[in-house]
């Protein structure tokens, strides 16, 4: 058996929930790129799509949010759904209806998809418990956020034509990011060699019992790299307690032309969004001919899709 | 390290010498036919035949008849005055005070006026130190900006500006979470934390050691607590995150034990004491003179002597002159409104030397803390006499009494804890590449 291959007769995608990288076998992960990339087909070509018809999805969001919101509701819009985005400003919560309560009601709204983010890890799959369709996750603290990691991976494949057996460097703020652990999990389930890169004080102290390389020198970290992706630096973290100031971080965390020499001459570069500029990644790199960052958040609607049609699917076969 | 400076080299032989070496453990004699070679600011040979070898002709010779010679001696704690506090201070006066205590190195205390919190300013007094200096000068900086204790310094910047090492002096880090995350920060660079164990919430407002001298003074008081809590904190913290720590003037016993317990297993701990916790104690305060007033306080002499016994087994690495210069305004004042510290670099060696005579600690080991372990610690190449490394060296005398006078002090600051006090040995002569830069022999 190939990692890239599956035999479609025996294999079904079973998940009625997507919370997390965790639960996917790589049977599922390949499943779900192969989906994906006719999802991305038919959305360049905008090929009109009926998947969820008269479907509603929630995007119920806790936690500010501009770009995957707005993915989610363009990928569930494509597919021909309902779309309701909720977000916190708006909700119940800001009138002291609890995290559990406000699932009921909603659930009593009979949605066919709920998409949530929010600020505390665990918080979507607490959620999920109460709420009968299919939930995903779309971000829960510095957990997990699986769709981030489907939209990596995908793009990746696109790039090179496999994930197994790239070495791919993660660096910077490893120890808030719920992009770098989900990443880390799908990169390993495709036997990527992964490797880490941050300060001591943006580095979970037990990364390593993942089976990944942690590096606190970004040119050791993203040697020979086939892939960089860099992560977003929370403006609050510069302020001297995780990092001393933006201009330090830059000078030894930050990608520029001087470090990037250091993967390989064919190594391609990927950030989560929104970037800062001069701070974890030089300007001029963004747009760099290797730069895959407009491309990843196409990815983004072409994964979601994805997600969303067989996770719906799956239920409706569950009954 | 000190960049090339505008200091004369000077070639010499130095012969008929007793030759110190703590890095190797060795104390030779050396006859009129041996010695040590300078050539160029540096030492290109030691050895005990050297005269009939044809590269020393025409070289002058130095006698050291009856004068020992050691690696110069390097200071770990120093305030400078400059910049700010000019009137109390400045490189120049500073430096040649080191040189007449036998102080060849000085590491500079970051908390002067602006703070030396950034590679600006650490910039510039380091060109100064080049200008005015007649000593190496390395500068910590401060490990938290404005030594607030609030946020990190740039110390990944600061550290390639060759800051040597990390701490706010006078102001030990109460934040737990911020030693910690420096601590940890601090590992990527491989830089050295410094921090001063004392607790602010328990100092609270005291001023001297606690027992029965402060009953009698009436005076409030540091217990000894007020050191170990914060002590017992950082070594915790520093067992896991596994970095290079220094634990600066201790003063208790308790911290000699605890120090000597996290050495079995922490190999980047170090520990240094002032001078001044070797020599005094509370006592010495009496009537309540203010030049004894010091930061940590003398102790009892139970724990001076736990602290000599922790120098001389090593537990305690660097013996260190605290060096504060005050002036007379900011001492003569009620005990509690004076200033702490006192000026030490002048003394040091002499001071130091008094712990020999007093067959506490053999002399290759004193030495040793003065020199070398400060120079291995901190990461500066000094603390050796050996054939290719800088002659920095100091020629003493241990049998040649004196009164300290601190109107004859180079230090611009006159606060001695040691005025009128006999030492028994002196220092004769001071070299910093090879260049004499304290001379108190008549040849």
């Amino acid at each position: 058996m190939t990692h890239t291959h599956i035999n479609n007769s025996s294999y079904t995608f079973k998940h009625t929930n997507l919370l997390g990288i965790e639960q996917l076998s790589q049977h599922d992960i390949v499943f779900l790129l192969d989906q994906s990339e006719h999802m991305l087909t038919a959305f360049r070509s905008k090929t009109p799509l009926h998947n969820l018809k008269d479907a509603v999805v929630i995007n119920l969001f806790f936690e500010n949010s501009t770009r995957t919101l707005n993915s989610f509701d363009i990928a569930a819009k494509k597919l021909g759904a309902e779309v309701i985005n909720t977000a916190i400003a708006h909700s119940s919560i800001k009138k002291g209806e609890t995290l559990l309560d406000t699932a009921a009601t909603l659930n009593a709204m009979r949605p066919d998809i709920v998409v949530i983010r929010h600020s505390f890890a665990g918080a979507t799959a607490l959620l999920s418990a109460k709420i009968s369709c299919p939930v995903i996750n779309a971000g829960d603290g510095a957990h997990e956020h699986p769709t981030q990691a489907l939209l990596d991976a995908l793009t990746i494949k696109l790039s090179k034509g496999s994930i197994t057996g790239l070495k791919v460097a993660i660096c910077g703020d490893i120890l808030h990011s719920r992009v770098a652990y989900s990443n880390i999990l799908l990169l390993k389930q495709m036997q990527a060699d992964v490797h880490v890169v941050a300060p001591p004080t943006l580095m979970p102290h037990y990364i390593e019992t993942l089976g990944i390389t942690a590096h606190t020198h970004m040119s050791k970290g993203i040697k020979d790299c086939d892939i960089i992706m860099m992560l977003r630096l929370q403006t609050e973290r510069m302020n001297g307690i995780y990092v001393p100031s933006p201009k330090e971080f830059y000078r030894f965390y930050g990608l520029d032309v001087e470090k990037l020499q250091n993967a390989k001459p064919d190594a391609l570069i990927m950030h989560p969004g929104p970037t800062n500029r001069g701070v974890e990644i030089d300007g001029s790199i963004i747009e760099n001919s290797r730069s895959l960052i407009e491309r990843q958040v196409e990815s983004g609607v072409a994964v979601r899709m994805a997600v969303m049609h067989n996770l719906y699917n799956a239920m409706q076969k569950a009954g | 390290m000190v960049k090339e400076n505008n200091i004369p080299e000077k070639n010499f032989i130095l012969t008929n010498i007793r030759v110190l070496n703590p890095l190797k453990r060795t104390d030779e004699v050396y006859t009129k036919q041996g010695g040590i070679v300078v050539k160029n600011g540096r030492i290109v040979d030691v050895g005990s035949n050297l005269l009939s070898d044809s590269h020393t002709e025409g070289l002058p010779l130095i006698d050291g008849k009856g004068l020992i010679v050691s690696p110069g001696l390097v200071d770990i704690s120093v305030f400078p005055g400059s910049p700010g506090y000019a009137h109390r201070e400045n490189l120049l006066s500073t430096s040649l005070s080191a040189a007449a205590g036998g102080v060849t190195a000085i590491i500079l205390e970051p908390h002067t006026k602006p703070v030396n919190d950034n590679v600006a300013t650490l910039d510039f007094i380091k060109r100064r130190a080049r200008d005015e200096s007649v000593v190496h000068v390395y500068c910590k900086a401060a490990l938290t900006r404005n030594t607030d204790g609030k946020e990190m310094t740039e110390m990944g910047l600061l550290a390639e500006s060759e800051a040597i090492a990390f701490g706010d002096g006078p102001y030990p880090v109460q934040d737990s979470q911020l030693i910690y995350m420096s601590m940890q920060y601090a590992k990527r660079f491989d830089a050295l934390i410094v921090n001063q164990p004392q607790d602010n919430r328990l100092v609270n407002g005291g001023v001297m050691h606690d027992g029965h001298m402060a009953v009698r003074l009436g005076l409030p008081t540091m217990n000894e607590v007020a050191e170990t809590v914060m002590l017992n904190r950082d070594i915790d913290l520093n067992r896991y995150c596994k970095g290079r720590f220094h634990a600066s003037l201790l003063s208790t016993q308790r911290s000699c034990n605890i120090i000597h317990r996290a050495k079995n297993t922490q190999d980047k701990l170090s520990a240094s004491v002032s001078i001044n916790n070797l020599l005094l104690t509370d006592k010495d305060i009496e009537a309540y003179r203010t030049f004894f007033k010091h930061s940590p306080p003398l102790r009892s002499e139970q724990d001076k002597e736990a602290l000599i016994e922790a120098v001389a087994n090593n537990t305690i690495d660097i013996i260190t002159s605290h060096h504060i210069p005050q002036p007379v305004e900011k001492k003569r004042l009620p005990f509690s409104q004076a200033a702490f510290g006192s000026v030490g670099l002048e003394t040091l060696l002499p001071a130091s030397l008094e712990l020999y005579h007093d067959k506490k600690i053999d002399l290759l080991s004193l030495i040793a803390s003065l020199t070398i372990n400060p120079a291995r610690i901190f990461s500066i190449k000094a603390g050796t006499i050996e054939k290719n490394s800088l002659a920095d060296f100091v020629l003493f005398n241990v049998n040649s009494p004196y009164i300290v006078d601190p109107n004859n002090f180079k230090s611009r600051a006159k606060n001695s804890s040691y005025e009128g006090k006999k030492f028994r040995s002196q220092v004769c002569m001071t070299f910093v590449r090879g260049r004499c830069v304290y001379n108190n022999l008549i040849v």
